[in-house]
């Protein structure tokens, strides 16, 4: 399971953050590490952006992103 | 230990940190707003400078780095940020780090990189309110233990809070010793990333605690502001309601100014002996004031608005929301503080781009900025519309307005579309969006105003000198040379307009307007026009010379004129129907304004796309306005 598939409202706890590339870098480096817990607060229209609360915050991914980030 | 000749010498304090941890607030209360911009030598990176405010007791210069959530470089900009810092040159004797308390683990990991760097840093930890409704408290002596630092709590906004701080900034002891070192620490090196994220939280973990009993999740409004249904909702709804209050709330002040300039110009007139000198004071600097001031009711209003969305965090959410539609044509969620801008003026507009990490999508932002109705437009649109469409049906007036928006923004979007499939775009990535979503907060009138203030000052300086100089060279240009009042015309307003300068200048345009069925008078005031769109209005008053004697305001005069202008020679009417609306999508798609070009130069590095732009848009706007007149006449429109 990842990121993009969870149901707004529901929490789960990261595992990996798939793809060696530079995004998955950028991804650790804002936060989002293996053991952390996520939420989805909410998803915007026409499949846009997820909001995901992290760390005491909310930062918007899109699916792109969201989906790089297992659960 | 502190001597009393510390607190007398000047220091240099330097902001740095992640960004929304209050570090642009904390710069404007020690610095009380009076600051200046600059540019890093050779780039668009920008910070700010000031002083701390004299109330304060501390001699130093302030320095508000672009933010940053850490010291390993992943773009260009954060680059020379970084290059900045460490530069040997750069003196910080006092680094200020900004954590915001709600979200410390992802705060702290900038502070250990700085701790580690060996930077002389005080810690302030900010939004201990709302980690406290949040039922959370935090142990700061533990917080500065852990981290090896000085911490102090600070409420950015507050002024004693701010005056507690300058106080521990005063007796602040730099070890004489302290080498700073550049982090050798690759940002793909996932384990380094790691591990010091396990170590900031498990300080974060001691140092957080729950108030016992007060513990709540309080209500995330993002699930209903950024709601598949409801988020989508209130963005229309705030973007309906700010562009009908730039429409109607600013009617009353424009017509304020614009009844206040006629005073004056009356009142200047009837004081000041009767001379060309007068002609010159009363119908070029008067009348190109009044034209640069009118437009500030409604640029005010949009930048309240953009105040208000920025501060309340809103701006970050309308990001988000409108982030599919614009990745759709080439564009990032980021754009829309700078397309919005637009709406305002290119100038802004184009320097807000700079948020925008890919160069692709930068670069398109910045080309169909321009599109954007900016408010210089408006008055050329309201001339036009009040000239085409019969006063007893104002709601026509008001739909084709909106029109004129509406059908600028679908260009840009085809604009924009189309580039961004060029064969030599269509390969280049797009950047992810990876935006943080401030809490809310109820926006606080001082920063709204201050940012307002700012940003319309800016816009006047830039605006005004250049509409004041074009207005009096165009007075001149259409008065020179003079023509002796005991020849046989002389002394009639047409007969010197028809033989000055600008007569001359306006045969040489008058095959390239004819088509779009001006005459050469049109002709000229639609080039003075590329000097700034509101020039326009001012030049056709002085090129249709309108009789003073009417008590109306000037529209009214100015509509009276045009109603009446024939070809020279003929009764041809200039102004129809057709002429009209070709000349509204004229202005609608056209680049006539030089410093937008100038602009485009300096934030895109280079004269190639700018001419482009200048070009491309001035180049359909003329096509697309001859089809319109060609066609309509055609088709046995007058
Ligand atoms: N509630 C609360 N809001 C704060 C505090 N400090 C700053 N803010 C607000 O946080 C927002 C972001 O601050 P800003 O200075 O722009 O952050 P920057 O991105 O670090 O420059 C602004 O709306 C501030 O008014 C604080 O201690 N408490």
């Amino acid at each position: 399971m990842n990121l993009a598939t969870l149901k707004p409202g529901t929490s789960a706890v990261i595992s990996e953050i798939a793809g060696g590339d530079e995004l998955s870098s950028r991804l650790e480096e804002i936060g989002f590490n293996p053991g952390c817990e996520v939420s989805v607060v909410s998803r915007t229209p026409f499949r846009g952006p997820v909001a995901v609360a992290i760390r005491g915050t909310t930062i918007a991914l899109r699916e792109n992103e969201a989906s790089r980030i297992k659960l | 230990m502190t001597t009393p000749s510390s607190a007398t010498k000047q220091r240099q304090i330097t902001l740095v940190g992640p960004q929304n941890a209050g570090k642009t607030t904390l710069f404007n209360s020690l610095t009380g707003s009076s600051y200046k911009t600059v540019n890093y030598p050779g780039s668009t990176v920008s910070y700010s400078v000031g002083q701390v405010q004299k109330k304060y007791d501390v001699v130093a210069s302030v320095k508000d780095t672009p933010g940053i959530p850490n010291l390993t470089a992943s773009s260009a900009d954060h680059e020379v940020t970084l290059k900045e810092l460490f530069s040997t040159d750069s003196q910080n004797d006092l680094i200020l780090a900004n954590v915001d308390a709600t979200q410390l683990s992802r705060h702290l990991y900038v502070i250990d990189q700085l701790k580690e760097c060996g930077f002389p840093v005080l810690v302030c930890v900010t939004m201990g309110d709302l980690l406290k409704q949040r039922g959370k408290e935090i142990d700061l002596k533990l917080l500065s233990e852990e981290l090896g630092l000085p911490v102090t709590l600070v409420d950015p906004r507050c002024p004693l809070s701010v005056g507690q701080l300058t106080q521990k900034i005063q007796t602040f002891d730099v070890e004489k010793s302290s080498k700073v070192q550049r982090l050798f620490e690759s940002s793909q090196d996932k384990d380094a990333i790691q591990s010091r994220f396990k170590k900031v939280e498990a300080i974060e973990a001691k140092v957080i605690k729950a108030i016992p009993g007060k513990e709540k999740e309080p209500f995330n409004w993002d699930r209903l502001f950024l709601h598949n249904i409801f988020g989508g909702l209130i963005f229309a709804t705030i973007m309906v309601g700010i562009f009908s209050s730039i429409f109607w709330l600013a009617g009353w002040p424009m017509d304020w100014i614009d009844a206040g300039t006629s005073w004056l110009m009356d009142v200047a007139r009837n004081s000041l002996p009767e001379s060309w000198l007068t002609d010159m004071v009363v119908d070029g600097v008067i009348a190109g004031i009044g034209s640069v001031v009118i437009f500030l009711p409604q640029i005010i209003i949009l930048f309240i608005a953009m105040g208000i969305l920025e501060d309340s965090g809103y701006l970050a959410r309308g990001a988000t929301i409108i982030d599919k539609p614009l990745t759709k044509m080439g564009l990032n969620g980021k754009s829309f503080l700078p397309l919005l801008s637009g709406f305002a003026c290119a100038i802004p507009a184009m320097m807000a781009a700079r948020t925008i990490e890919s160069r692709k999508e930068r670069l398109i932002t910045i080309f169909i900025v321009p599109l954007m109705s900016c408010s210089a437009r408006l008055p050329v649109y309201v001339l036009l519309l009040a000239f085409l469409i019969p006063e007893d049906k104002p709601w026509i007036g008001g739909l084709a307005m909106t029109a004129l928006y509406v059908g600028g923004i679908v260009v840009g979007a085809v604009v924009a579309t189309i580039i961004s499939r060029l064969p030599s775009f269509r390969h280049r990535g797009k950047s992810p969006l990876m935006l943080e979503l401030p809490a809310f907060r109820k926006p606080i009138l001082k920063v709204v105003g201050v940012s307002t203030y700012h940003r319309s000052m800016h816009y006047l300086k830039k605006a005004g000198p250049t509409i004041i100089v074009i207005s009096l060279g165009l007075w001149l240009l259409t008065h020179l040379p003079v023509v002796p009042s005991d020849s046989s015309e002389g002394g009639s307003e047409y007969a010197t307009v028809s033989q000055s300068y600008a007569a001359k200048l306006g045969k040489v345009i008058e095959p390239v307007v004819e088509p779009m069925g001006l005459d050469w008078r049109g002709g000229v005031a639609m080039t003075m026009g590329f000097a700034a769109r509101e020039v326009f209005v001012a030049s056709m008053a002085l090129m249709y010379r309108i009789e003073e004697e009417d008590e109306d305001e000037l529209q009214n005069r100015l509509l009276a004129s045009m109603r009446t202008a024939t070809f020279d020679g003929t009764d041809k009417r200039i102004f129809t129907t057709s002429s009209a609306i070709g000349l509204l999508f004229f202005f609608m798609v056209a680049l006539q304004c030089f410093p937008t070009t100038v602009t485009a130069k300096a934030e895109l590095g280079g004269w190639k796309i700018p001419l482009i732009q200048l070009v491309v848009y001035t180049g359909s706007a003329w096509l697309g306005a001859v089809t319109i007149v060609q066609t309509l006449r055609a088709m046995g429109f007058s």
